[in-house]
């Protein structure tokens, strides 16, 4: 059986590149590690620092994505807000769900990163009875695990729960490792994809209030699922927030980003205007 | 941080400040004499005289071997060729020679080098050698030259031109000995600014969740944020940073602070940070307590369970930290007590709050002996603060006391 926190062996499954990870706001010692594995729970106070650096400490609303580097892995997590006050009575908590993947499988014109993040809430929204990305749903996991810490027999039951999620996450992670090796050996003969280098990670991708998640997902995995510099960091926030009528510059809460500034571009995808800042 | 960026308003102070430093220099050093030279005053009766400035007396040279031109003779004014200044003395009886401004008296016993400088003037055609113009009486020996009127008005121009070429190169040569003691004292003055006027403070601001660090941080960041904002703020999720681009003036010099907010469950963090670049000191260490988690006025205040788990904090990290030997022991400790608007509607410093205050002391009464017991161990000047970061009751002022505590007052 298992108990919280479940910080598995990084060799565990040694075929999988993939190592998925839940951080969620605990009473007693706030953001912490639910899950993951122990190459981030050694330094588990870094590694948050990591994922929450630059993040706001004011009215924090909207999803977030991240995506950043960390020990030589690439760590992508989506933060969700919650509605949840904590001990003090403060707003603000969050969940947060992502995985780090060892090399470099971001190949052009593949989908296996976004495929396995939706699988991972998928998997979670089986598990727990849950409508992931929904924010009320990020209020019941958080709830969930906030009850499960407080109770031992309940801690073990999430464990196990948490445990069964892992393997079947290892097990589509190694088949997609599979799959990457398969396609990457397979283009790297061909020359004209020798000359692609990568590209530069977008800093933010402001995106027009009131879409849906879907949307969102979208807009971000289609930046996601190519090939990238991997020093960068990248987070995405909301153009406008839905109840505040103010312009679009003013309302640009990402300044730290703007500051490096070297481009932006405007698209357009199926309907969705966004903004992406490189 | 908008506010925190006037950037553009610091800089057209000091690039005044530079050119006023360099306009000084200049002025100073102009005051200073010069080194020695050598200056021809005149040629009078068949002497030149000239002067080796600085602090000789006017020499004189016998020209009763050489045959003036009436050019020279005439103690009016000097040739262009003897306006020049020499760093030693020269052979004036040579440039004359060379120029033709005068010819041997005895060719035969007169020095080789004199001779070949007469021949070459006289190949050359110079001064009283020149070829002779057609007029109804020319000169029928150099000797002639010596009496003969020159032009009226020919004097004064050559007066005029001679002016100003000795004005000019008078300038020059103070600019040319001038230009390093300019540029040394703009640099000394840029050293001065830089690594004496400009300071840099390091703040760490440490202390147990919830207890106002980041209220703090940003009552420290704009002093005029709205309290709204600052009771709204939510729990620190990462250690943050800021580097004030805006200075703190406190007499004469600019405090630039930089800030590190630390959340307060980060004990791993909190180590990191005083841990990190041994031989780099922390300049202040800011800790943080308060009377309860929350945030309103109510009965349980002070929380003793929330107090009492403080001194455990305040004994392993400051008692801790300044006793190891492997962190980096800050210059300053400030012990700031927050949340005093939690048990009094006056500020601290006012007469109707002394009652409280007294409360408030006494609660935190442990923590200030063992925070007092470390810095008498590790020697480092500390203050205590009561205030609150919502009210801004001596929230703001927390740069300036560590500004005196590390400059004096």
């Amino acid at each position: 059986m298992q108990s919280l926190p479940f910080h598995y062996d990084d060799n565990s499954s040694p075929g999988c590149p993939f190592r998925p990870f839940i951080v969620a706001h605990l009473a007693a010692s706030q953001d912490t590690v639910i899950l993951g594995p122990q190459s981030i729970s050694k330094y588990h106070d870094d590694f948050i620092n990591r994922l929450y650096r630059n993040f706001p400490t004011n009215n924090v609303r909207d999803l977030a994505l991240r995506m950043f580097v960390y020990r030589r892995m690439s760590c992508i997590a989506i933060i969700f807000p919650t509605d949840q006050r904590d001990e003090a009575g403060r707003a603000g908590l969050t969940v947060s769900l992502g995985f780090c993947i060892k090399g470099n499988p971001f190949r052009l014109k593949s989908n296996t990163i976004s495929e396995y993040l939706k699988a991972f809430l998928n998997a979670l929204n089986r598990t727990f009875s849950l409508s992931l990305p929904k924010s009320s749903s990020a209020n019941r996991l958080l709830e969930l695990i906030t009850v499960a810490y407080g109770f031992a027999e309940k801690q073990e039951e999430m464990g196990s729960k948490l445990a069964q999620i892992l393997d079947t996450l290892f097990l589509l992670g190694a088949t997609a490792a599979d799959f990457m090796r398969v396609t990457s050996r397979r283009r790297i003969r061909l020359p004209r994809l020798r000359l692609t280098t990568p590209r530069r990670l977008p800093k933010a991708i402001l995106y027009e209030a009131g879409i849906s998640p879907d949307d969102v997902f979208r807009i971000f995995f289609t930046e996601l699922d190519r090939r990238f510099r991997r020093s960068e960091a990248t987070a995405i926030e909301t153009l406008t927030r839905p109840k505040d009528k103010t312009d679009l510059i003013a309302l640009i809460p990402v300044s730290e980003y703007l500051n490096h500034v070297r481009a932006v571009k405007l698209h357009k995808k199926n309907g969705v205007s966004y903004l992406t800042i490189y | 941080m908008d506010e925190c960026n006037p950037h553009r308003h610091v800089w057209p102070s000091r690039t005044v400040g530079v050119i006023f430093i360099l306009l000084a220099s200049h002025f100073c050093a102009a005051d200073s004499p010069p080194h020695s030279f050598v200056k021809v005053e005149k040629i009078e009766n068949n002497h030149l005289f000239y002067v080796e400035y600085d602090p000789k007396e006017p020499q004189e040279i016998d020209l009763s071997d050489l045959i003036l031109s009436g050019k020279v003779s005439n103690g009016k004014s000097l040739p262009l060729e003897l306006l020049d200044t020499w760093d030693s003395v020269p052979d004036f009886k040579l440039i004359l020679l060379r120029q033709g401004l005068a010819q041997l008296r005895d060719v035969q016993s007169a020095p080789e080098s004199y001779r070949t400088a007469q021949d070459r003037a006289k190949d050359a055609g110079l001064g009283i050698w020149a070829t002779p113009t057609p007029t109804p009486t020319p000169p029928s020996s150099p000797l002639a030259t010596q009496s003969s009127p020159e032009p009226p008005g020919t004097t004064s121009v050559n007066d005029v031109f001679n002016l100003i070429v000795s004005s000019a190169r008078f300038i020059w040569g103070w600019i040319v000995r001038l230009a390093p003691v300019g540029f040394g004292g703009f640099l000394l003055w840029a050293l001065y600014y830089f690594f004496w006027v400009r300071r840099r403070i390091r703040l760490l601001i440490i202390g147990l969740k919830s207890a106002g660090k980041t209220a703090v941080y940003w009552r420290l960041i704009d002093p005029t944020i709205d309290s709204n904002k600052i009771l709204s703020l939510e729990p620190t999720k990462a250690r943050q940073k800021i580097a004030f681009r805006r200075h703190i003036q406190y007499a004469k010099f600019e405090i630039y602070p930089r800030l590190t907010d630390v959340p307060g469950a980060a004990y791993s963090t909190v180590w990191d940070e005083l841990t990190r670049f041994r031989w780099l000191r922390r300049h202040a260490m800011l800790l943080v307590l308060a009377p309860s988690m929350m945030n309103s006025k109510g009965e349980n205040i002070p929380d003793t369970h929330y107090v009492a788990t403080q001194l455990g904090y305040v004994q392993a990290f400051v008692e801790g930290s300044l006793s190891a030997r492997k962190t980096r022991k800050p210059k300053v400790l400030i012990l700031f007590l927050n949340k005093f608007d939690l048990i009094s509607s006056h500020p601290p410093n006012d007469s109707a709050a002394s009652d409280q205050r007294q409360v408030f002391l006494r609660a935190f009464s442990e923590h200030i002996e063992s925070v007092e017991r470390a810095i008498k161990r590790a020697n480092i000047p500390y203050r205590l603060v009561i205030g609150s970061a919502v009210n801004n009751w001596n929230c703001t002022d927390l740069i300036s006391v560590v500004g005196k505590l590390l400059f004096g007052s």
